[in-house]
């Protein structure tokens, strides 16, 4: 009580006999010493009875009276609705005090209408006021809305509509009375027990607050809390309660000191539960615990009767998790981000009908008013931290969780904040949840929120659960204090929650008197000192049913691609990098590969064919776009980890999740390769390919994307995720087939005919290849002359390489014996291979068969080369016929340099090779035209730019059959992320 | 003084009435003072005595005044309609200290259903509270009051093995052989607002019986 209240109710008290005999103002008198030492202390009792005759002294004196207005404008302005109620029911007390009969006080019109001409001026309601008339004069019968009227008696009085609890060690009986507008409850005691108020003896007949955490003893034992008592008057009864026990709990993490040993509470519907202690006592492994995370190694959870162990997929639908690390899209405003968490979590319910239910909750949460405010990251302070921490917890509260499980709620919020937000969940548990809250030290106010508390010391030890204020006086008790009653300050009425812990703490002192760091109690003894209250044991009852209908898969995903969408576009940064940096990094890569030949007046003329810096620019964009794919997803579900952690609980389709995700950053690879290629080939002027490079562009971020995904499905922190993705783009870069060419590869990874394995399964490989042949083989140029550059190329080789070495081969094999004359043989064999010459046998040196086929090679040489002579003749008919097409011969010049490009033709026809034909592990490999060479495998395999792949006898374009593997790659890839199938083997190991 | 005749004597009745209870003022206030400063029992238990007793001058004064209103044929009594039954099981509640003390129990039969009647509700919740305590002030330690009724008739019955004294007291009474203020509350409020009763005395018991007239 403060002063002004105080002073306040003297001047009230002084006004109401002010004109009454000198026998009415000793009464005053009387009564106002009893109220103040009832109420706070003798001390003030005398003082405040002194200070009424003071101004009854001076009114008389003056003349004048009492300034009722004044002193209800004041009250008005500055004390609770709570405050004032107390204040009248003072006075309606004294009133019957003075007239000593509530029958006799309604009759008398003077009395009564002073003091409710009182309540109308502190703004109590006529309903109120009657309902606080009739509980104070103990006229009950008199009371319309019997729901706010609770009886505690030995046994039922059948009164219709009021409340009952039975308690059978109490002689008389307690009347409760609920104000529902102003949330407070007061009592009175009829009857000769000596009860207790919080350890403070109650005198029959007064009118006691009974706040929240409060306790009724009965000689030293409990029987009556809080929370029994609001759960009557919120009907808790009928709101499907649950029932949560847990039972010797035993839990160790393997090899560590940590964990939880022989917990044992019972907890209800209606109640807020304190989980205290210091850091690491085990406070979230019991919450995993909880919320089924954890399994007990021993012991047993129960929820109404029934094992989470057979139950868990239900039970956690009843279970809502606010993480103490903010769930929220900082981006997304405050209506957006319950709006989207109830779309998901209440998939039953219209658009509208989820927009006013979500307008409500926030109304409830006092978050309406900023609305429409962005979130933003917890230092942007675009909302204070309070806001956050109750936009946290209504984005559980709006799915309507039985068992509510909040992680340090208070955790760095200012002590006003802190006090509303667990007020808010104290609401909750009032309307019918069981609340559940991790909290380290809480203040005196929030501390007396509690129904119960259960406090673990080090190591996971339970030293007590049951109610806050019990704990004080059990923890001093057993600290030998001899205030151990004194739980709360007699004046101030705060309770100090921190001696709790002091005491648990307590350090032995040595013989010098100092204190040592070993404690007084360990705790092992502080949890064997503690005996549980022993709650009977209740039989399984049915599970509450769960109401909150999740979207179907459907809906989950296009929820998530809003709040996706609506998230990212939102973020500046995300947007200048997403939109921004393609355009920059295609400028740059243009910029500097655009090399310009010097021309005669001094000057430097670009030239695309004699542009050498063609298939790097190919690669480095391979590699950014790879690279950009990744990066920008590789964080995408990391960040998303509590949002996760929150949703874990709403069972929500994981694949509707990651495709969300697919999706969205498709669409923005689609976007970010479009402004990469259209920018980088206006720079370069490469003509005829835009079309192929967005292609594989898109199929290298898409590529990017997916993988960035399954990084962040991998990893849980940010900066593991960023160090991987170069990890696994550089590679790229080395099997590309350009930057170390895979015939010139550490032998142990190459193969002498196609491209190795280690090439096969790198993406970029198959990119640059498809790249690299299509603007060879395609480009507006070479289109015309690729059949005849390729039947030039067959007949040169052969006729000029492939069969000298043969004969070569055949003269070494003659004169050669043992190992040698082997190897020779291979090689024959090899080069006949490729001649699509076949034998049954190779024959024997010196034989007649094998001068037969020497003549046979003879004759093919020469057929080749008439064929290699043809073919020059073709292409010089074909240019004189498109020159012919041309102004002149330097117009026809230019044509062939806007589409022909030196740097890709030294690499399809391998320029930098100096032998036609190389001997490698027995075989003879073609090293020059790799373009022109048709592969020989059935299997789809080939040598790194080849024009064509075989299947079978088929053979398919280069381009085609690329963009194909790469989509199997990349469907691959998303069965990977959508089965979660690399973290679960991550698991596994 | 005959039952009808008090209206004769209604100031004399309302000016004890507000002695009694100004005398009564200068006792309860100072228990109360007593009560909140102390923590011993023993004193806590003379104090409980104390307060009993002066429950019970605190009636005297009340019920004196009521009577002296409803008495008055210039005094306009407000009347409302209630549940009686409803106001008896208040009473009850409000007897428990009552019913501790002297060691009695009351057992009302559960399914008697609403009796609706228009009167004086303070009153006649008076006059029911004065029927319980007539008959708890005669009682052994250990008696039973069975409250039963029928609801088809309504009709309420007040019955306890009390020899009859109750029913005496009533019979002196009509007989003018007493004027206990207590027992011409209850007769006058009920004739006022037109509830009938019977008291009749059979085989060591007495039986009140209310029994309203079907409308």
């Amino acid at each position: 009580m403060n002063e002004l209240l105080v002073n306040s109710q003297v001047n009230l008290f002084a006004h109401i006999v002010l004109d009454g005999d000198a026998s009415l103002q000793r009464l005053a008198e009387i009564y106002t010493e009893v109220l103040f030492t009832r109420m706070v202390n003798a001390r003030v009792g005398k003082k405040q009875k002194e200070e009424l005759k003071q101004i009854i002294r001076e009114k008389k004196i003056t003349g004048s009276s009492v300034d009722i207005n004044r002193i209800c404008t004041k009250l008005n302005r500055s004390s609770s609705i709570q405050q004032r109620l107390l204040l009248l029911i003072n006075l309606l007390e004294f009133a019957l005090f003075v007239q000593k009969n509530s029958i006799l006080l309604s009759k008398s019109d003077n009395l009564s209408g002073i003091i409710k001409q009182i309540a109308d001026d502190l703004k109590i309601s006529t309903a109120t006021y009657n309902l606080c008339n009739s509980f104070v004069s103990g006229k009950l019968y008199e009371v319309t809305h019997r729901e706010n009227v609770l009886i505690v008696k030995s046994k039922n009085p059948d009164l219709e509509g009021f409340h009952f609890i039975q308690r059978e060690q109490i002689e008389g009986y307690l009347v409760f009375v609920y104000f529902p507008d102003i949330s407070a409850i007061f009592f009175r005691f009829q009857g000769k027990d000596s009860l207790q108020l919080n350890s403070k003896p109650i005198q029959p007949k007064a009118v006691y607050a009974f706040q929240s955490g409060s306790v009724l003893s009965l000689n030293g034992k409990p029987f009556l809390f809080y929370s029994k008592v609001i759960g009557q008057f919120k009907g808790l009864s009928g709101h499907e309660p649950i029932t949560l026990r847990l039972k010797n709990i035993e839990f160790n993490y393997p090899k560590s000191k940590f964990g939880l040993h022989n917990l044992a509470l019972t907890a209800t519907s209606g109640e807020l539960v304190g989980v205290m202690g210091g850091s690491g006592v085990g406070k979230s492994t019991l919450f995993n615990l909880l919320n089924g995370t954890l399994i007990p190694k021993r012991g047993s959870i129960t929820l109404n009767g029934l094992p989470y162990s057979d139950n868990l997929d239900y039970i956690q639908k009843l279970i809502g998790f606010v993480p103490q690390d903010d769930s929220l899209f900082e981006n997304l405003t405050v209506f957006e981000n319950l709006y989207y968490t109830a779309r998901l979590a209440l998939g039953n319910l219209s658009v509208e009908q989820t927009k006013e239910l979500v307008n409500a909750k926030l109304a409830e949460f006092g978050l309406y008013q900023i609305r429409n405010l962005k979130v933003g990251s917890s230092l942007s302070r675009n909302i204070s931290g309070g806001q956050r921490k109750r936009l946290n917890i209504v984005t559980e509260i709006i799915r309507e969780p039985k068992l509510l499980l909040v992680d340090e709620p208070t955790s760095g919020l200012s002590s006003s904040d802190s006090l509303r937000v667990m007020s808010l969940l104290k609401e909750q548990a009032l309307s019918g949840r069981l609340v559940l809250v991790n909290i380290h030290q809480p203040s005196a106010e929030i501390y007396r929120l509690f129904d119960k508390i259960l406090v673990l010391d080090q190591g996971g030890y339970m030293v007590y659960y049951g109610n806050p204020l019990e704990a004080v006086r059990y923890f001093k008790s057993q600290a030998g204090r001899i205030d151990a009653d004194e739980v709360e300050c007699s004046t101030c009425r705060n309770i100090k929650s921190d001696e709790i812990f002091d005491i648990i703490d307590e350090k032995q002192v040595d013989e010098f008197g100092q204190l040592t760091e070993i404690r007084k109690v360990s705790p092992i003894d502080w949890s064997s000192r503690f005996i549980p209250f022993d709650e009977p044991e209740e039989f399984a009852n049915p599970l509450p049913e769960v109401r909150a209908v999740k979207a179907n898969k459907i809906l989950q995903l296009e929820v998530f691609l809003k709040r996706l969408t609506l998230s990212k576009l939102r973020d500046l940064e995300f947007f200048v990098f997403a939109f921004i940096i393609p355009v920059l990094l295609a400028a740059v890569i243009a910029f500097f590969s655009k090399y310009s030949s010097p021309n005669e007046s001094g000057g430097y003329t670009y030239i695309f064919y004699e542009n050498y810096n063609i298939p790097i620019f190919f690669l480095t964009s391979i590699i950014a776009s790879m690279f950009l794919g990744m990066i920008v997803t590789s964080d995408s579900i990391i960040k998303d980890a509590n949002v996760n952690k929150r949703e874990a609980f709403l069972f929500l389709s994981r694949k509707a999740y990651y495709n969300s995700k697919v999706l969205f950053y498709f669409g923005l690879t689609v976007l970010q390769t479009l402004i990469y290629t259209a920018v980088s080939i206006y720079i370069l002027k490469v003509k005829g390919m835009f079309i192929p490079i967005w292609i594989i562009l898109l199929l290298m971020g898409f590529f990017g994307n997916i993988a960035g995904l399954i990084v962040s499905t991998v990893f849980k922190s940010l900066s593991a995720a960023y160090l991987i993705v170069p990890f696994l783009v550089i590679p790229q870069i080395i099997l590309s087939g350009i930057t170390i060419p895979f015939d010139r590869m550490n032998h142990r990874l190459s193969n002498p005919e196609y491209v190795p394995f280690i090439g096969i399964v790198s993406p970029s490989m198959w990119g640059m290849e498809t790249l690299l042949v299509y603007q060879f083989k395609n480009n507006q140029y070479e289109r015309h002359f690729f059949e005849i550059d390729m039947a030039e190329s067959q007949s040169r080789i052969q006729s000029q390489y492939l069969i000298p070495k043969l004969f070569q081969l055949i003269d070494n094999y003659n004169q050669s014996d043992g190992a040698k004359r082997e190897s020779n043989k291979k090689l024959i064999e090899s080069g006949l291979n490729q001649l699509h010459i076949d034998i049954d046998k190779t024959p024997l040196p010196n034989s007649p068969e094998l001068r037969q086929l020497q003549i046979k090679l003879d004759d093919l040489q020469r057929k080749r080369q008439q064929q290699y002579s043809k073919a020059i003749r073709k292409k010089d008919e074909l240019t004189a016929k498109l020159q012919g097409q041309f102004e002149n011969a330097e117009r026809f010049i230019e044509f062939k340099q806007m589409h022909t490009n030196r740097g890709v033709d030294d690499l399809t026809l391998a320029r930098k090779n100096i032998t036609a034909i190389q001997v490698v592990e027995n075989k003879l490999v073609q090293t020059i035209d790799p373009i022109f060479k048709l592969p020989t495998s059935k299997w789809g395999r080939a040598h790194f730019l080849a024009p064509a792949k075989r299947i079978g006898n088929r053979l398919f374009d280069t381009f085609e059959f690329n963009v194909l593997v790469l989509l199997l790659f990349l469907i691959a890839t998303y069965m990977l992320l959508m089965f979660d199938a690399i973290p679960k083997a991550f698991r596994v190991k | 003084m005959k039952p009808n005749d008090y209206s004769a004597h209604s100031e004399i009745l309302r000016q004890v009435g507000f002695e009694s209870r100004t005398l009564l003022n200068g006792i309860t206030g100072p228990i109360q003072l007593i009560r909140s400063l102390s923590n011993d029992p023993n004193l806590l238990e003379i104090l409980h005595i104390l307060e009993l007793s002066t429950v019970r001058f605190e009636k005297f004064s009340l019920r004196s005044q009521l009577l002296s209103d409803v008495v008055n044929p210039s005094f306009q009594v407000s009347t409302e309609k209630f549940n009686l039954v409803d106001l008896l099981k208040h009473a009850i509640l409000e007897l428990n200290d009552f019913i501790n003390f002297y060691g009695v129990k009351i057992e009302l039969n559960q399914n008697i259903a609403g009796i609706e009647v228009e009167a004086g509700r303070d009153i006649i919740y008076q006059s029911i509270l004065i029927v319980f305590e007539q008959f708890m002030s005669v009682l052994e330690t250990g008696s039973t009051i069975q409250v039963g009724g029928e609801e088809r008739h309504l009709k309420l019955t007040i019955t306890a093995f009390d020899n009859g004294y109750v029913a005496d007291k009533f019979k002196q009474f009509f007989e003018n052989q007493s004027a206990e203020i207590d027992i011409a509350l209850f007769v006058q409020s009920f004739n006022k607002f037109g509830i009938p009763f019977t008291i009749s005395k059979d085989s060591g018991h007495t039986v009140m019986e209310i029994a309203i007239a079907n409308s």
